[in-house]
């Protein structure tokens, strides 16, 4: 780098081609090739930021005075090159120059040149040509390739442009793509090759083979956007490899942050299983035969829609059932509350009624969702949501054994297995259910056989478990049925005159009241009752379960034991319910290039060249004479209704949570409404303290006065609900608010799982790490308790309230959280408190901190 | 070239001449007779009863029975289990190569097949067929698994003959040569399930002579379930079948003595009634012993241990079957 070198002059090695003559022997700094290759990386860089185009091919086209102007000169640069490689004795560096001077001149002339990529396109090659190319080659060759360099980068470029914007495969994405001058950087070849040949070293060559990984990254993430545009590979390679995989990561990562809710959701079965509440099964056969209703493969019309098109949204619907028709409403929208649109769904073959569809055995039927061009949908990425709401039935059975109670005795006493010696190999048996939205777990004594004998009867277990097995939801349970060998029937107390079964969940049903296909002489059906489908919670996302005795009569246990040595039998459950399913899909609105952009305020200033307009009639002050509207007419370019821009903090941020039943104060049904007020707000995120803490998830959605939400599950107590909004003004400047803005709810659906010795004990507090100051009053708690469900951090000497008590079940014995201090001077104290369901802990602790300035 | 051509024609006539030699039947000995470890074998026909069958239709049930032990079933029980809610028999159906199979009742089939003997080796087999029904699905339901089970129960009998030696004068006070020496005998099979593996005699002194006492241990060497033989109708039904009833063995010992068979006393508790041995693990041992003794005049000699014991012998074997919804 830097070193000294001769330039020569005469003939030079390169074609041996007579020269401008300088004073041969001159010594000249050669300059650092970092130089070049640090000029490349900046406009590597800017070429990022900004997009470049070419030339403007359609303006040169439809202006013939510079359509001619610019043939002109590139004739007369073709001539140029012509006489450069003829090879005159002394010209050329005269013709060189005429190309280079006549180039920069078709530049100016067909633009291109006009925007900050154009500017850095041409100024950053200027740079280039003075401080390296004239220093490291001879004139007319620095000339020549700077003139091929520049015609490439403006015209070969624009029409390559023009080209791909032309085929019917191209879109804005693809457009996009090629704006990013990454692929065909030819500045950046430039300098690292000339800076290679002229100085090698491993810098330069590292940073040749970066730029020819990126030039191998991109052309492939773009080829692979273009082939599957144009059809010939997967069309979810649209948007490039490096998307479709960075998509495929995400939903990896989602999945695998869905692990802990399923293995929670995994956690709590077993709990119930081990205490009896949740009865297994497993499907009766493979999906091969899918029963129920699949909405799949939805697909949008159009990558991106223009404001005020229409939007259409198609998908597959199939459904198969084998027994009762299946009734399906089908239903689309976007947003949520207030904000919610309906599309319209297509076919509806009834159409004043509910129901979409009937289906009989099987059906596939392809699926439209549309919204009209009425509909108002603002420009952004909207979440399309196609549902279905269908009747389904499900079926379960589970096989059992009985044996004589003595025999099992002498045989148990003898080491031998009753159900091995007698070749039983499902000596466990699992219910069996039938395919579809639900599961019907089954459970019965997991001691089998079950022993009878005339003085000894038993009275199994039946406990039936419909669980939510779709990610849909059960919205109702119309019809459940139990069947039960003819010689038992279930428990059964007289009360007030009146028997009740299980309960009273259940009572004998009798063949009228069943369908002809559950009809069985052998067995005996009880249907719930009202008071059973009580106990039931809706909708059901996870799962409920019942459990009934059998009673088993003396008289009846020959019956029930037959005559060979085992004798099998079956409980069956078969449910009708209502069943919600859901698939979504994104589609992306963007502003309609030719319409006047909407003025979110009176005093945004107006940059668009249609024109703009007002979305709300407040608006005195607009210039009337650039279009018109319904609202408050069109305001020209560059003005501005107003003199002064308002700052869009968000402000008046209220939360309230809204139990499913109406009320605020406690819930034992995690699905509630955030309700919402605010104003300067555009979007806002939401999520659970027990979740994540103080800090938001950073999901933000936009904003909506309600909006759905589960709160966490996980144990019973005071949950709270933080949300956080930002602003956007006009000119995409964002604000947010603070992230302490919550509202708290009693939750006391749990079950409760955790068995407490005591209250919680061994408590320590800690404030930055024992840290004697601190000069802000956001500091970080360490706090140590075990047993603790609930913690409360009580700043100076406040009481606690209820809305202190922070959810910490699932924390350990030890953990770290954020906490705000009384934000004054001085030594701050902080006091910890913890309870469980035992009660509040007998000992606190506390720490003091000086809060500093 | 010409001993080429003559060679195949002296084999040829070789193979004549041998063939045409008149052979007599082998000689069956008892050894052939009383070996092997099982009693009644049962097997299902292949694809009888089938893997899969599908609803409302019918399948066949094939059962091969064999005799495979030395000890004739009289009155034997095959109890077929069903799960009667989607597969059942059809009784008028039944069919074997024995006149002596019937349904008893509607589960249950008796039987009688005779065990090896001088007559046959392989002891009788039969085969019995009859039609199953499969029945209809339930609506909802696309397939099910159910499972056939026959079970047999029947009296069977272990009959063990052993060659022992009595030594009287156990001490060696005569000293003379012996014709024989007192020492443990291993065995290996008797033609059923039962087996006698060992024999252990002990010559216990007595004033004049020895009490000749005999261990002999008793294993299951079959995979079934030795029941008391009164009890095999239980074992076959759903009745109580007690603990007492289970593994238990009626053994007798008898020692050949001149012209005479002395029947020996087998486990005989302090109130001199007989405790039949019980099966732990598949094994017991009973020691049998003659009580009145053995005079030290009678010298050392070989004499014949018979040893019978008899159980009933109960038996499993099992079958799925996936009914299939016709489509």
């Amino acid at each position: 780098m830097g070193r000294t070198w001769y330039k020569y002059d005469g003939l030079g090695t390169k074609g041996g081609v007579a020269r401008e003559a300088k004073p041969f022997g001159m010594k000249v700094s050669e300059p650092s090739s970092f130089l070049i290759v640090g000029l490349a990386i900046i406009l590597f860089l800017i070429d990022i930021f900004f997009s470049f185009n070419g030339f403007n091919y359609d303006w040169v086209i439809n202006n013939n005075w510079i359509l001619a102007f610019s043939s002109i000169l590139s004739a007369f640069i073709i001539v140029n090159i012509a006489l450069y490689l003829m090879k005159p004795a002394d010209g050329r560096t005269l013709v060189s120059r005429m190309a280079l001077w006549a180039t920069i001149l078709l530049i100016f002339t067909v633009g291109g040149f006009y925007s900050a990529g154009g500017m850095a396109h041409f100024i950053i090659p200027f740079l280039m040509y003075f401080l390296w190319a004239r220093n490291v080659s001879d004139e007319s060759s620095a000339n020549f390739i700077f003139t091929f360099l520049w015609i490439f980068d403006f015209i070969g470029y624009g029409f390559f442009y023009h080209w791909v914007g032309g085929q019917a495969w191209s879109d804005a994405r693809i457009l996009a793509m090629l704006s990013n001058r990454l692929i065909i950087h030819v500045w950046g070849y430039y300098a690292l090759f000339s800076a290679y040949s002229h100085e090698k070293n491993p810098i330069t060559t590292f940073l040749i083979i970066i730029l020819i990984g990126s030039l191998v990254f991109y052309a492939t993430d773009d080829g692979t956007a273009i082939a599957a545009r144009m059809g010939y590979l997967n069309p979810e390679l649209k948007n490039g490899w490096f998307e479709y995989m960075s998509v495929g990561w995400g939903r990896l990562r989602d999945t695998w942050k869905s692990v802990p809710g399923e293995f929670n959701k995994y956690k709590d079965a077993q709990l119930e299983y081990a205490t009896g509440g949740y009865y297994r099964s497993e499907v009766e056969k493979n999906e091969e035969e899918p029963l129920g209703v699949y909405i799949e493969n939805l697909q949008s019309a159009q990558e991106n829609y223009y404001q005020n098109d229409p939007i259409v949204i198609w998908a597959d619907l199939r459904a198969k059932t084998l027994n009762d028709p299946i009734n399906i409403s089908l239903n689309c929208s976007t947003g949520t509350g207030n904000n919610k649109v309906l599309g319209e769904m297509k076919p509806d073959y009834y159409p004043n009624e509910k129901t979409n569809f009937q289906i009989v055995a099987e059906s596939a039927e392809s699926l439209q969702c549309r919204f009209g061009s009425s509909s108002g949908l603002q420009p952004a990425t909207h979440s399309i949501k196609i549902e279905a709401e269908f009747n389904f039935e499900t079926l379960a059975y589970l096989k059992t054994y009985f044996m004589d109670i003595e025999r099992i005795r002498a045989l148990k006493r003898s080491n031998i297995d009753p159900l091995n010696e007698y070749g039983i190999t499902d000596k466990a048996p699992t219910a069996k259910y039938t395919n579809g939205p639900v599961r019907i777990g089954i459970g019965t004594n997991t001691d089998l056989p079950v022993g009878l004998g005339q003085d000894y009867i038993q009275s199994p277990r039946l406990g039936i478990t419909i669980e939510n097995q779709w990610n849909g939801k059960v919205k109702n349970i119309t019809k459940l049925l139990i069947q039960i060998p003819e010689s038992m029937d279930l428990e059964s107390v007289e009360e007030n005159g009146e028997r009740k079964y299980c309960n009273g969940w259940f009572e004998p049903t009798d063949y009228a009241n069943i369908g002809e296909e559950l009809q069985d002489p052998g067995y005996k059906t009880y249907r719930i009752t009202e008071e059973g489908r009580k106990t039931i919670k809706y909708p059901i996302e996870t799962f409920e379960s019942i459990i009934c005795l059998i009673e088993i009569q003396r008289s009846n246990v020959d019956d029930i034991l037959g005559t060979t040595p085992v004798a099998t039998h079956y409980y069956r459950a078969h449910t009708d319910y209502d069943y919600y399913i859901e698939n979504t899909i994104s589609a992306s609105v963007i502003a309609d290039p030719n319409a006047p952009t909407e003025m979110t305020s009176c005093t945004d200033k107006c940059n668009d060249n249609n024109g703009c307009k007002c979305i709300n009639n407040k608006c005195n002050d607009y210039d009337l004479t650039v279009g018109k509207d319904d609202d408050c007419g069109g305001l020209k370019t560059g003005s501005s209704s107003g003199s002064t821009t308002s700052s869009l903090a968000p402000t008046d941020m209220t939360i309230k949570i809204r139990a499913s039943d109406g009320t605020y104060d406690t819930t034992n049904d995690p699905n509630v409404i955030l309700e919402l007020t605010g104003t300067n707000i555009y979007s806002c995120q939401f999520w659970n303290y027990a979740d994540s803490g103080i800090n938001g998830p950073n999901v933000w959605e936009l904003y909506q006065t309600e909006k759905s939400w589960t709160l966490n599950t996980e144990r019973n107590g005071p949950k709270r609900v933080y949300y956080q909004c930002k602003s956007v003004d006009s000119d995409g400047n964002q604000q947010l608010s603070p992230n302490n803005i919550f509202d708290e709810i009693e939750y006391t659906g749990a079950v409760t799982s955790t068995t407490h010795t005591q209250t919680p004990h061994d408590l320590e507090i800690e404030i930055n790490q024992g840290d004697p100051t601190t000069n802000i009053n956001h500091v970080v708690l360490t706090v140590k308790a075990k047993q603790a469900d609930f913690c409360a951090y009580i700043n100076d000497e406040n009481q606690i309230k209820s809305s202190d008590w922070i959810d910490v079940s699932g924390e350990g014995d030890e953990w770290n959280t954020g906490h705000y201090l009384v934000n004054q001077q001085g030594p701050r104290v902080v006091t910890l408190y913890c309870k469980n369901s035992l009660g509040i802990s007998s000992e606190t602790d506390i720490d003091v901190i000086n809060l500093v300035e | 070239m010409k001993k080429i051509i003559f060679i195949p024609i002296i084999l040829i006539l070789i193979t004549a001449c041998t063939g045409n030699k008149i052979t007599s039947d082998p000689i069956i000995s008892p050894e052939e007779i009383y070996t092997g470890s099982d009693g009644l074998v049962m097997n299902f026909l292949t694809n009888a009863p089938p893997a899969e069958a599908f609803e409302n239709s019918y399948a066949g049930f094939g059962l091969k029975l064999e005799n495979k032990g030395a000890y004739d079933i009289e009155n034997g029980y095959l109890a077929i289990s069903l799960e009667t809610d989607y597969i059942d028999s059809i009784r008028s159906s039944l069919k074997s190569t024995s006149r002596y199979i019937d349904f008893s009742d509607y589960e249950h089939i008796t039987f009688d097949l005779n065990g090896k003997s001088i007559e046959s080796l392989e002891g009788d087999k039969d085969v019995l067929t009859f039609t199953l029904m499969t029945k209809e699905l339930e609506e909802l339901s696309q397939t099910h698994t159910t499972t056939i089970a026959v079970t047999s129960c029947y009296e069977y009998r272990t009959t063990v003959s052993e060659t022992v030696c009595i030594d009287s004068d156990v001490n060696n006070l005569k000293e003379r040569t012996k014709s024989c020496t007192v020492a443990p005998n291993t065995l290996n099979s008797q033609g059923a399930p039962i087996v006698v593996t060992k024999i252990e005699p002990k010559m216990i002194p007595k004033e004049r002579g020895v009490e000749p006492q005999f261990k002999i241990r008793i294993e299951n060497k079959a995979g079934g379930l030795p029941v008391q033989k009164e009890s095999i109708i239980d074992a076959c039904y759903s009745r109580a079948l007690n603990y007492d009833k289970i593994n238990k063995i009626e053994v007798s010992a008898y020692l050949a003595q001149k012209d005479t068979r002395i029947k020996l006393d087998c486990n005989v508790d302090t109130n001199m009634k007989t405790v039949f041995p019980v099966l732990k693990n598949n094994v017991a041992e009973i020691t049998c012993r003659y009580d009145e003794g053995i005079s030290e005049e009678d010298g050392t000699y070989q004499s014949i241990l018979i040893i019978e014991a008899d159980y009933g012998y109960t038996d499993t074997i099992s079958q799925n079957i996936v009914i299939n919804k016709i489509a």
